[in-house]
């Protein structure tokens, strides 16, 4: 069934359109006097814009209604247009794709964009550049929605970077700002950073840069061996993966493209942009985490994880599995590397970005594991391949509860004018309407059951689980153990930033704030309040709705559906249910080992205060040493800007010293030396008749010497 | 209609500047208005004459003027100089776009240039230039092509010499002047041997020589001779340290211009001449020394873009790493990374004009030398929200971000590095791809300083300049994201030309 | 003989003589009288200018008409006089004239500070006719009057102020080294007819081919080669043989500068080719080691631009730049030339004489227009020091530019003049298809490149460095002197436009050398 097949332009081209409406009516009111008109005109400008984010939603959920009930893998190619430089066959069709992946994506960033918008609307109430501020959202929106919508590579690049651009000009939004120092040197320190606007966005773009060139790079080698760079077109004729094999950049490749995926999803070694990223509004944090900037790394492995595994397990170019171990591997280091960080980390934001890395490292580790299992006949004479799913369902799941904790941090910063959790407290009685989503939201990413949090990450584990026993991989365990230790320390750090915030007594700060304010605390409006419920109830939803999810990401498969090598792909209903509960018992039994273990002690230190943490690091001097180190984030970033210092450095050396000193100098000798020749020449004009006279007798001789022996 | 309009159009770009000097004598004001409108009505019978090229179909060649502008028997050859002007969908749109950026900065002169004195020349001079520019991408002889050649070297010379930054402009006029001459040199020698060996019938006109029955050794040095000559404008390394004195020091519209359209001319020349009638890639070392030497220019040219403290000089050294992207797709030898290339000429000159326009704007309106030292500026984007608004779109193109222009014309080159079917390709384009990167740290480092940032005290009074000034801007920087957006507004011009360059058809 | 054919010399030669009589005649100075002589000598360049140009249609004359039969020997055998009148020739008589009317129209404001200008007009008009003469010359005793009447007009000329040291010291200077030029032409001359028992040019040409056929080479001729390549030379200012030039020609008035560093320097220049090609290059296919002549005047030419472009550098006498960058031209046409006397293959011989033919007309021109113009400045503020003379091109703006014009010229800028005339030798250089000449015009062009700085540092400093206080009270040059400057620079740009008529004109010139 085909609800409205132009829904799948629609959902993305109503945002960029509303980026363009929305500031031109921003710029009329602008023009107006300070009165009623201009208020009203401000404000149909801020609800436009929330309103096309609403339509893009309906759209995309139009779209999802088609792949639930209809084919899937559903391309529609609207125009032969782009370019075709030399010959037809490089052309690059300008297409959509609607298939679960993308609809799935598309929604939920619209989706989870739109409450966004919602939450900004009262949360950025003031600000005097709103143009700018709707334009940019808009546009990342549209551009996400674009990027996963498109049917190439090519496609999906150019909305990858207009992702990558906005997050730059929104984490900059307030480029004026600034705290002590000013890091033009690259000399920034570690408690400023975040504080220099326009530095934290150019740190994001340039750190997702460097994943774009190898992606880019990536890109480009496919489409040369490929002659194409359309999904369904690489998905149906596998023979461009032995071409690549072929010509011995098959790994590369994959790898390549993979890079993109690390910078923008902020995985190891390229992470250190995203804490940075919360210099922004909290509204465009909440956005990058959740709904799309790092959803789009992902969503790119993805994407080309059918590709890369079909090489692996159909056409058996072994040299695959090392594409997966690394992603994995990468996966599991982040999600470990960005947990340990979480638990020293203060600022309330910041907990949640080194979490969202974290989290990012168990999709990539869900992805990389279940490349590696090869498919399994399921008795129905299909296949069925574990472990795709994990990963795409945790992005899901993520993406909601983590938009959840982003404006639920929001508003308690909006409301206590903090950003630091330890000059939070007891904000529980006084702030109710904040204190339960974020309760959910917390325990959604601790992985509690039942909510989404849990099923999605308990996947992660079934498929590593899977890896290490029925296939017998090594790498399974490895992976196994780094994500059980990740997810110990993650309910450890997400109680103790619930716990720094909620619970015990209220700190002076917020004493203070209670005392400007008289009395009492800033209520949240409900522009503030409402979205946070929505997003509560949806974690809660997905958690139960888990199977549904699975039977639509996995059922009506694009995977298979693309791939004419495996046959269509049924995988049961409920399998997933049965495969936690029911035959993969330890997986469970292990998970809530995991909770315990994490979340006992944190109970104690942060919720009823019974140890002290604080006193208990004082004391040690290891557990200081250990705070230190993760408080400076392994030391890492640090690292990086010794090193751009260094290539600064570098290259002023090289101007100073070569460019100027070597290459423009060398000019100047070959100039100066001709004259200083010209100088000396001219010394032989003396001017002295007898002289002139021995030159032309010289001359005379030499030509007559020459001539005699020469003829 | 009829069919004289490239003719129409060079000899009013010829004349016009007798005029306009002595209406500058006159006034400034009548000097810069006829200035303008000349170089427009030129402009526009140019435009013409795309008609006449699409009634030709795209990739054949539309020419018009004299086979023999000078003819002498000479025993069994004739010596024969034309004077051909050849609109097919190669110059077409190389030639539009120098249009394009002449007519933005001779606007945008009459802010920059306001106060200052000899307007009447100055703008006799630029028109002179452009002449020599418009001519050099039509020029269909090759003796014809290096009178353009050079014409565009004496007015552009005499131009910085005279109203570029005291008080250095003179000496760096010379030395623009010296490197430029010199590499003229070597192309004449080019021609004189592409006559000889290449020319049955004794014309320079360039459909006339054949150079595929000649040996090897000998098309290979006349290749080595005009790219010498090409690379020294282009600013290949290491013939490139003219380049960021003459383009820092220039008066901006010419630096504009000098960095925007004059320095490609040259890529268009390799084209013309290195690749299609020396057929430079039949020696497959070679292309890959020059493919090495054009990745090496775009990373150094990047590094040493990073390491400036003055705006101008910081685009001049990026004009240099952008230009080893056009080398680089020429050097590839594939039609890929030649049309990659004359892309990213036309993406190139809206990126840079614009930028080298911003310099400019900052120097007019908070001081000349202040508003160039990168150090001191910060903040300025509340002040001037145009002008920051250009600046980004333009730093953002020039860094291969999609959907502008500049990324669209990358692809292309970048896909030429493989086509070669090398392996070192994908060394080669990592590379390339890489220095995108390192073009957006600059560029973005750029914008950082002087735009973002804390606002300062002092600045506090400056404002956007008169419409004169940032018009030409918004103009090319709107035909930056349409381009972007429809590349095939240029490709399905270019893509024609080169393939036949080529032999594909 | 046709007497109408020697008509420019006669009417030189009259004008010269008039002018003398009227300066006997009026014993004492006065602007009236000089007025008369400016008048005079112009009506007869103009005169002759007009005869030349009338002439062009009627070429080539007929030899026989041209044969002024001296004594009573008979025609055979003996001594008389042959003129020939040709494309070559023609060619060569255009220019001297065209240059010749210029200067003369330039002198009469130029000069106006000046006494005894009778016997300024009257040597100039001497000069040309003996220049003509030279080039008309068909025998070796005509050439050697003519050139010694040409070389004593311009060794008075070159100290025509004799009451300053510089311009006496030079002139004498000039003397005695063109002296020697003369006494080695008389020993090769006599050597030839002792070899060939006629003076003939002609005949000599078919008697040595038949000669040398039988015999060989032997030293004698390379003692005849030698004295040829010194006694021109010397005139014809090739290294190292060109130490005078520098002194002579800045010291001369202007428009003497002008006249000999534009055309008296290429009389040599034609002589000596002429002389050489006609005597040897029929026996090159003979005796292949010949060739080693062509390639020796090669490398002399190349040693020529390479010294000449050295010494000038770092003039800071804006008269004496321009000598040296003379020097530098010479070796420019001597390479083009030199091509004759080589084994390269006889159409690219054609192109490269063409282009020397032509180069000796725009060289002509720019050096002309650069002398006059440096003239015009010195007219005004008494100085060649460059330095002082910075800032003036804000001063005298239409002078600066017709320089400008002259020097681009020179400095081979499309498209005016110069570069149409490099062109076509390196044309002819790159086509000779010898290893040679490859290297040769490589260094051609160097050298080329390497004038451009000189140039360009003496129009920077004319153009761009502000006026100093010395110079507050100097006007724009006054219009006389104005007007031969621009009719020089339309010329010019005629020609760089339309360069075609007048390198056809060339190429007729060097066919006409009979390759």
């Amino acid at each position: 069934m085909v609800l409205l097949k132009e829904a799948a332009i629609l959902n993305w081209a109503i945002p960029f359109a509303g980026a363009l409406i929305a500031p031109l009516i921003g710029f009329l009111a602008n023009k107006l006097k300070d009165g009623k008109a201009k208020n009203v005109l401000l404000g149909i400008r801020d609800w436009t814009a929330t309103a096309t984010a609403f339509l893009a939603f309906i759209f995309s959920i139009l779209l999802v209604v088609d792949v639930y009930t209809g084919d899937s893998g559903y391309e529609w190619i609207i125009a032969n247009y782009w370019f075709m430089p030399i010959q037809g066959q490089w052309a690059i069709q300008f297409g959509v794709l609607i298939d679960p992946l993308t609809v799935m994506i598309a929604s939920f960033a619209s989706g989870v964009g739109m409450l966004i918008m919602i939450f900004g609307v009262g949360y950025m109430k003031g600000d005097k550049h709103l143009n700018r501020y709707w334009f940019l959202m808009q546009l990342f929106i549209g551009g996400m929605v674009f990027l996963v919508m498109a049917n190439n590579f090519f496609q999906s690049f150019v909305g990858w970077e207009i992702v990558g651009f906005c997050s730059y000009a929104l984490i900059g939004y307030f480029f004026t700002k600034k705290n002590k120092q000013d890091p033009r040197e690259f000399t920034i320190k570690e408690e400023t950073e975040g504080d220099y606007n326009s530095h934290a966005g150019l740190k994001a773009f340039i750190t997702t840069r460097i994943g774009d060139v190898m992606m880019l790079t990536g890109i480009l080698i496919l489409f040369w061996f490929a002659k194409t760079v359309n999904y369904k077109e690489l998905m149906s004729d596998l023979t461009w993966i032995t071409t690549l094999k072929n010509n011995n950049v098959l790994l590369l490749t994959a790898l390549l493209i993979f890079g993109g995926s690390i910078g923008k999803s902020a995985q190891f070694p390229l992470q250190f942009w995203l804490p940075e990223a919360m210099a922004g509004p909290t509204t465009v944090s909440a956005l990058i985490h959740a709904a799309a900037m790092v959803k789009a790394g992902v969503y790119m492995v993805v994407r080309t994880f059918p590709m890369w595994y079909m090489g692996l397990h159909e056409l058996h170019y072994d040299i695959l599995q090392y594409y997966f171990i690394v992603v994995g591997m990468i996966g599991a280091f982040t999600a470990f590397m960005a947990a340990t960080m979480g638990m020293s980390a203060t600022e309330l934001k910041k907990i949640l970005a080194f979490s969202t890395i974290s989290q990012l490292g168990y999709m990539f580790l869900g992805l990389g594991a279940g490349g590696l299992i090869a498919p399994i006949d399921n008795g129905h004479g299909a296949f069925e391949v574990v472990g795709y799913f994990a990963g795409s369902f945790h992005m899901l799941s993520h993406a909601v509860f983590k938009a959840l904790l982003f404006l639920s941090a929001g508003a308690i910063i909006h409301t206590v004018h903090t950003k630091y959790v330890d000059e939070m407290g007891g904000l529980r009685k006084d702030m109710p309407k904040v204190f339960w989503p974020m309760l959910i939201g917390g325990l959604s990413l601790a992985g509690v059951p039942p909510l989404g949090g849990f099923f999605s990450k308990e996947s992660v584990f079934g498929v590593s689980w899977e890896l290490a026993t029925h296939e017998h991989n090594p790498m399974g365990w490895v992976f196994f153990t780094f994500a059980a230790v990740a997810a110990i320390m993650t309910i450890f750090y997400t109680i103790r930033f619930l716990g720094w915030s909620f619970f015990g007594e209220k700190t002076e700060h917020v004493k203070e704030v209670e005392k400007e304010n008289h009395g009492h605390l800033h209520k949240p409006g409900v522009t503030l309040w409402l979205p946070l419920w929505i997003l509560m109830a949806g974690t809660v939803v997905l958690g139960f709705l888990s199977p549904l999810v699975e039977n639509f990401v996995t059922k009506n498969n694009w995977f298979a559906a693309m791939s004419v090598t495996v046959e269509e792909t049924i995988v049961p209903y409920g399998h997933f249910l049965s495969h936690t509960f029911g035959f993969e018992p330890p997986t469970f039994w292990i998970t809530l080992g995991i909770l315990a273990a994490g979340g006992i002690p944190a109970i104690f230190f942060f919720m009823t205060r019974k140890w002290d943490s604080r006193a208990m690091i004082e004391k040690s001097k290891f557990l200081k040493g250990i705070n230190t180190f993760l408080y400076k984030r392994w030391y890492m970033n640090t690292a990086i800007y010794w090193c751009l210092r260094k290539f600064k450095r570098f290259a002023e050396l090289t101007y100073e010293y070569f460019d100027l000193k070597v290459i423009d100098r060398t000019n100047y000798v070959i100039a100066s030396g001709t004259m200083k020749t010209g100088e000396v020449v001219r010394k032989t004009q003396t001017g002295i008749l007898s002289v002139n006279f021995i030159y032309m007798l010289l001359g005379a001789i030499i030509l007559l010497a020459v001539l005699l022996f020469t003829i | 209609m009829f069919n004289f309009t490239l003719i129409i159009s060079i000899a009013i770009l010829l004349l016009a500047p007798i005029i306009v000097f002595f209406l500058g004598k006159w006034n400034d004001h009548a000097a810069k208005w006829s200035a303008f409108i000349f170089v427009l009505i030129s402009a526009v019978f140019f435009a013409l004459s795309l008609g006449d090229v699409l009634n030709d179909g795209l990739g054949n060649i539309h020419s018009e003027g004299w086979n023999k502008w000078i003819n002498f028997n000479l025993g069994s050859k004739n010596v024969t100089i034309g004077f051909k002007l050849i609109a097919d969908s190669l110059s077409f749109p190389i030639a539009a776009i120098i249009f394009i950026l002449s007519l933005a900065a001779v606007m945008y002169s009459f802010g920059y240039m306001k106060k200052e004195e000899n307007q009447g020349a100055y703008y006799a001079l630029l028109v002179l230039y452009i002449a020599g520019m418009v001519g050099v991408i039509l020029a269909g002889d090759l003796v014809q092509f290096y009178v353009f050649w050079e014409l565009m070297l004496i007015p552009s010379y005499f131009i910085i010499a005279k109203w570029g930054s005291k008080p250095n402009s003179v000496k760096i006029a010379f030395k623009y002047f010296m490197f430029t001459h010199v590499g003229a040199m070597a192309i004449l020698i080019g021609i004189g041997g592409l006559w000889a060996y290449g020319s049955a019938s004794g014309s320079f006109l360039i459909a006339n020589i054949n150079m595929t029955a000649v040996s090897k050794t000998v098309t290979l040095v006349l290749t080595i001779l005009f790219l010498l000559g090409f690379a020294v404008k282009m600013a290949i390394f290491p013939l490139h340290s003219w380049l960021p004195d003459t383009h820092g020091e220039a008066p901006t519209p010419i630096s504009a211009i000098l960095s925007g359209v004059m320095i490609e001319t040259a890529a268009y020349a390799i084209l013309r001449i290195c690749t299609d009638i020396l057929d430079m890639g039949s020696n497959v070392t070679f292309t890959w020394v020059l493919v090495g030497l054009a990745v090496f220019t775009m990373v150094y040219g990047g590094i040493m873009a990073l390491a400036q403290k003055d705006t101008k000089r910081l685009f001049a050294y990026s004009s240099i790493s952008q230009m080893g992207y056009i080398f680089f797709g020429l050097g590839t030898f594939t039609a890929f990374g030649a049309t990659g290339s004359m892309f990213h000429i036309v993406s190139h000159a809206l990126a840079k004009g614009t930028l080298f326009m911003v310099a400019g704007i900052l120097m007019t309106q908070i001081g000349h030398h202040k508003g160039r030292d990168i150090k001191q500026l910060g903040g300025l984007a509340y002040k001037m929200p145009i002008t920051a608004i250009v600046a980004l779109i333009a730093a953002l193109s020039l860094s291969g971000l999609p959907p502008l222009a500049g990324f669209m014309s990358e692809w292309i080159i970048f896909e030429g590095g493989l086509a070669s079917g090398n392996p070192l390709g994908i060394i080669a384009i990592f590379m390339a791809v890489l220095s995108t990167a390192l073009t957006a740290t600059y560029t973005l480092l750029f914008m950082k300083n002087v735009f973002l940032g804390p606002e300062k005290e002092e600045f506090k009074d400056v404002k956007d300049p008169s419409p004169y000034m940032w018009a030409p801007l918004v103009v090319l920087a709107l035909l930056t994201f349409i381009i972007g957006i429809l590349p095939n507004s240029v490709l399905t011009f270019v893509t024609d030309a080169v393939a036949k360059i080529f032999g594909i058809t | 003989m046709n007497v109408f054919w020697l008509l420019p010399i006669i009417i030189a030669v009259a004008g010269a003589l008039l002018i003398g009589l009227l300066g006997r005649f009026a014993r004492r100075e006065s602007q009236g009288w000089n007025l008369t002589y400016a008048i005079i000598a112009n009506i007869c360049f103009l005169a002759m200018l007009g005869l030349i140009i009338a002439f062009g249609n009627a070429l080539p004359v007929k030899s026989e008409d041209l044969i002024l039969v001296l004594g009573t020997k008979t025609y055979e055998k003996g001594i008389y006089t042959i003129f020939r009148l040709d494309q070559l020739t023609w060619w060569f008589i255009l220019i001297f004239t065209i240059l010749g009317s210029v200067t003369a129209i330039y002198s009469i404001r130029y000069m106006d500070h000046d006494d005894r200008l009778d016997r300024y007009y009257l040597l100039l008009l001497l000069l040309v006719a003996g220049m003509i003469g030279v080039v008309m010359a068909g025998d070796l005793l005509t050439l050697f009057i003519f050139w010694e009447g040409m070389s004593i007009a311009s060794y008075i000329l070159v100290s025509f102020r004799k009451d300053e040291p510089e311009p006496v010291e030079a002139g004498v200077k000039y003397l005695f080294m063109s002296a020697f030029g003369s006494v080695m032409l008389l020993f090769g001359m006599s050597l030839l007819y002792g070899v060939t028992g006629t003076l003939n040019i002609a005949e000599i040409g078919t008697t040595l081919f038949t000669k040398l056929a039988t015999n060989g080479i032997s030293g004698v001729h390379v003692i005849i080669i030698i004295s040829l390549i010194i006694g021109f030379g010397v005139k014809a200012a090739i290294v190292p043989l060109h130490t005078w030039l520098p002194d002579a020609h800045p010291a001369a008035p202007s428009g003497i500068s002008a006249m000999l560093s534009g055309v008296v320097i290429m009389t040599g220049m034609f002589a000596m080719i002429n002389t050489l090609t006609t005597f040897f290059r029929p026996s090159l296919l003979l005796l292949p080691n010949l060739c080693a002549v062509g390639y020796v005047l090669l490398w002399v030419s190349i040693l020529t631009m390479v010294i000449g472009n050295l010494m000038a550098l770092r003039q800071t006498d804006i008269k004496r730049l321009l000598a040296f960058s003379t020097v530098l031209n010479v070796g420019f046409i001597l390479f083009g030339l030199s091509m004759t006397l080589t084994n390269i293959n006889s159409d690219v011989v054609t192109l490269g004489v063409q282009g020397s033919y032509f180069h000796v007309l725009t060289h002509a021109l720019g050096k002309g227009l650069a002398f006059l113009c440096a003239g015009a400045i010195l007219y005004r503020f008494h100085d060649r020091e460059l330095d002082k003379l910075e800032g003036i091109g804000h001063k005298m703006p239409v002078t600066t530019f017709a320089f400008t014009i002259a020097l681009l010229s020179l400095a081979g800028v499309p498209p005016l003049p110069g570069f149409w005339s490099k062109l076509n030798i390196v044309v002819a250089a790159v086509s000779s298809g010898n290893v040679q000449y490859y290297v040769g015009v490589a260094l051609f062009l160097l050298s080329s490149v390497t004038s451009v700085v000189y140039y360009l540092i003496v129009l920077q400093r004319l153009w761009f460095k502000p006026a100093g206080e010395h110079l507050k009270d100097v006007k724009e040059t006054p219009i006389e002197i104005i007007i031969p400057l621009m009719v020089i620079v339309i010329l010019m740009i005629v020609i760089g436009v339309i360069p075609n008529t007048f390198q056809n004109l060339a190429k007729q010139a060097a066919t006409a050398l009979g390759l």
